[in-house]
């Protein structure tokens, strides 16, 4: 049993579970505005704790392939955690340096880290300033933040 | 009325308003290919230069871009995996998985046809439509569009047909998701836990971006592979491969007409959700496929449907805003706002004015889609490269693309880190077998149904449901529904 397949409905049930008191208890709305989430959210639990059961007993759905129709595909790749980080370590750069700058930096330690040479990552990171600086910011004149978010 | 089509005619065929037109698809395009930037964006950056113009002037240099950007999102969703916007994300499902087979120059013939012919389709529907559709649409209220929206829910169960459980609890997250910040009818915040952000809930964009871009971007970065997997032999793309792909179109002409009808329709209705049209036409299309298990995994009616769908669906969504001075989505809130700008005042008496004028816009949307597929096709060439390039080159390009693209609707940076947050449930869902498709669509549907169930019930009361249209609406939706299992319902009944 892929233990995913377990954490992802409970983890969902247990969101659920913790708005929906949330909402009765603390922010106490009225039936107008509790009905429809409530009956959504049941809706949900159910749902969740239907398929923690047939995983449970080992009886969990098995869909053909395709990006959105297949359960769990065991012969995927094993979750990568270096990848995950440069992913999401962009957040990171963009809150630290602003987002034409940011941009501009994240691309070039990434790209140094992944074995590109030094003339490819500062071309790809003079390029970023452009798009950013030039396309976005003079000509389509979307005000990305210059500087660093945590200053502003 | 044929003269105001032939004195519409007349006045298109002129160099300045020709020439208006070509410059706007290129920019139309460019701001399509940037993911997360829509029509509103095209829109908004280039109202500012119509100032001053003639009405049809600036309006053909408008909406020829905003034919183009639909476009652009198709090209980066099936070459990508990153729509360009919200509708393109149907198409990545299995135009991206295409590519990745080496079959890309099929999957943007269809595309490419299934646009234009679809633009054409919705086109030629709205010039029909014009001179008759005030009391058509006047006769859809509260409770019609609530049924309308109820029954693109259904469809969350057909798409969900390989992994029902699954599918359903995306699609029923999805709702519950909708449902946070002010309530659509006492504007009560809900669930905004104390962050400002929350207050107007997700937003639709960040969520689109980060449940089908950050995934595919993931996958990239994870296994440094070029975008068509190395044990297929990629073909380069060629006339050949494109036009076979065009050809698609014309051996599915039932799923293509069935998908701009389903396009033109949602777009007709004010406030039903556009952006959901795509995914209703895709899980249509599966629905009535004789093998849709084989849907997700490449399949070119996963292309036709929701490409054909998204551009009808702008002609209808041209209709309202014509006809009653009503948007039929957010981007043509901006286009009547251009309206304004440009000294024309849309509605009821605009079509006894400026018949002209209506079926001159028709006709520019129409030029605007073909030429448009013209263009994307020239730049196809190109595009493909892009699948060779290594994904630890590409990915990170790529999300910087979808950081500022989320960044830019809204000029909110919050946005981006949702983004991301959604793109990790994303991770998430594609590593176990959730829908995404279910929950997008649960998404931009839930607010909806809500919203029209709570004014029905207010304005009618529990009978809502007994006014004629609504149960048509109940009928065909049952229908389209009950039809592909017609057989096995037979037997049943009669085992029984």
């Amino acid at each position: 049993m892929n233990r995913g397949e377990l954490a992802f409905p409970a983890s969902v049930l247990a969101v659920i579970v913790l708005l929906l008191a949330l909402g009765y208890f603390y922010y106490q709305y009225s039936w107008t505005d509790f009905t429809f989430p409530l009956g959504v959210g049941m809706a949900v639990c159910v749902l969740c704790a239907i398929e923690m059961s047939a995983v449970l007993r080992g009886s969990r759905e098995v869909a053909p392939a395709g990006s959105d129709v297949d359960s769990a595909d065991d012969t995927r790749e094993p979750f990568s955690v270096p990848a995950a980080a440069w992913m999401f370590g962009l957040v990171v750069f963009l809150y630290a340096l602003g987002f034409v700058y940011g941009a501009a930096a994240y691309l070039l330690i990434c790209l140094r880290a992944n074995g590109f040479s030094w003339i490819a990552s500062v071309t790809v990171a003079l390029a970023s300033i452009l798009v950013t600086w030039g396309l976005f910011i003079k000509v389509m004149g979307i005000l990305l933040p210059v500087a660093p978010l945590w200053l502003s | 009325m044929l003269e105001a089509i032939a004195s519409a005619a007349g006045q298109l065929l002129t160099p300045v308003v020709m020439g208006a037109m070509l410059l706007g698809l290129p920019l139309g395009l460019i701001i399509g290919l940037l993911p997360g930037l829509s029509g509103i964006t095209a829109f908004a950056f280039l109202i500012p230069f119509t100032f001053g113009m003639e009405p049809l002037l600036g309006l053909a240099f408008l909406l020829a871009a905003y034919a183009a950007v639909s476009q652009g999102g198709s090209m980066t969703a099936i070459v990508l995996g990153v729509p360009g916007e919200v509708p393109n994300a149907a198409t990545v499902i299995d135009g991206y998985e295409m590519t990745k087979r080496g079959r890309a120059g099929e999957a943007i013939g269809a595309a490419l046809m299934g646009s234009a012919l679809g633009g054409l389709f919705g086109v030629g529907l709205l010039m029909i439509l014009i001179p008759v559709l005030q009391p058509i649409i006047l006769s859809f209220a509260s409770p019609e569009n609530f049924f309308l929206a109820l029954a693109g829910i259904a469809f969350i169960a057909v798409l969900s047909s390989g992994a029902p459980g699954k599918g359903l609890i995306a699609g029923a997250l999805g709702i519950f998701m909708s449902m946070f910040g002010y309530s659509p009818t006492d504007g009560i915040p809900r669930w905004w836990l104390g962050v400002d952000y929350l207050l107007d809930g997700f937003r639709l964009v960040p969520l689109a971006l980060g449940l089908f871009a950050v995934p595919e971007i993931y996958a990239l970065m994870a296994s440094g592979k070029t975008i068509a997997r190395s044990d297929t032999v990629l073909e380069p793309i060629s006339m050949r491969q494109v036009v076979r792909g065009g050809l698609a179109v014309f051996r599915h002409l039932g799923l293509f007409f069935r998908s701009s009808a389903i396009g033109s329709v949602i777009g007709i209705m004010p406030g039903v959700g556009g952006a959901t049209a795509p995914f209703v036409a895709y899980a249509a299309a599966k629905q009535m496929a004789s093998n849709p298990e084989t849907f997700g995994t490449g399949r070119i009616e996963g292309v036709i449907a929701p490409e054909s769908c998204s551009n009808a669906k702008e002609g209808g969504a041209l209709v309202p805003t014509l006809a009653l001075g009503i948007p039929g989505s957010a981007s043509m809130a901006l286009l009547l706002g251009a309206f304004i700008v440009l000294g024309l005042e849309p509605g009821p008496e605009f079509l006894v004015k400026h018949l002209d004028l209506a079926f001159g816009l028709a006709m520019v949307l129409a030029f605007g889609n073909v030429a448009s597929s013209v263009l994307m096709f020239l730049l196809s060439r190109f595009l493909i490269y892009i699948t060779r390039v290594p994904g630890h080159l590409l990915a990170p390009i790529l999300a910087v693309l979808i950081a500022l693209g989320g960044y830019s609707t809204e000029t909110n940076p919050i946005d981006v880190l949702f983004v991301f947050i959604f793109g990790a449930l994303g991770i998430v869902m594609v590593r176990l077998g959730y829908n995404r498709p279910a929950l997008l669509l649960g998404f931009v549907l839930g607010e909806i149904i809500e919203r029209y169930f709570q004014v029905s019930m207010n304005a009618y009361g529990w009978t809502f449901f007994l006014r004629p249209i609504s149960i048509t609406i109940i009928v065909i939706a049952l229908l389209l529904l009950l039809w592909p299992n017609r057989k096995r319902i037979m037997l049943m009944w009669r085992s029984a």
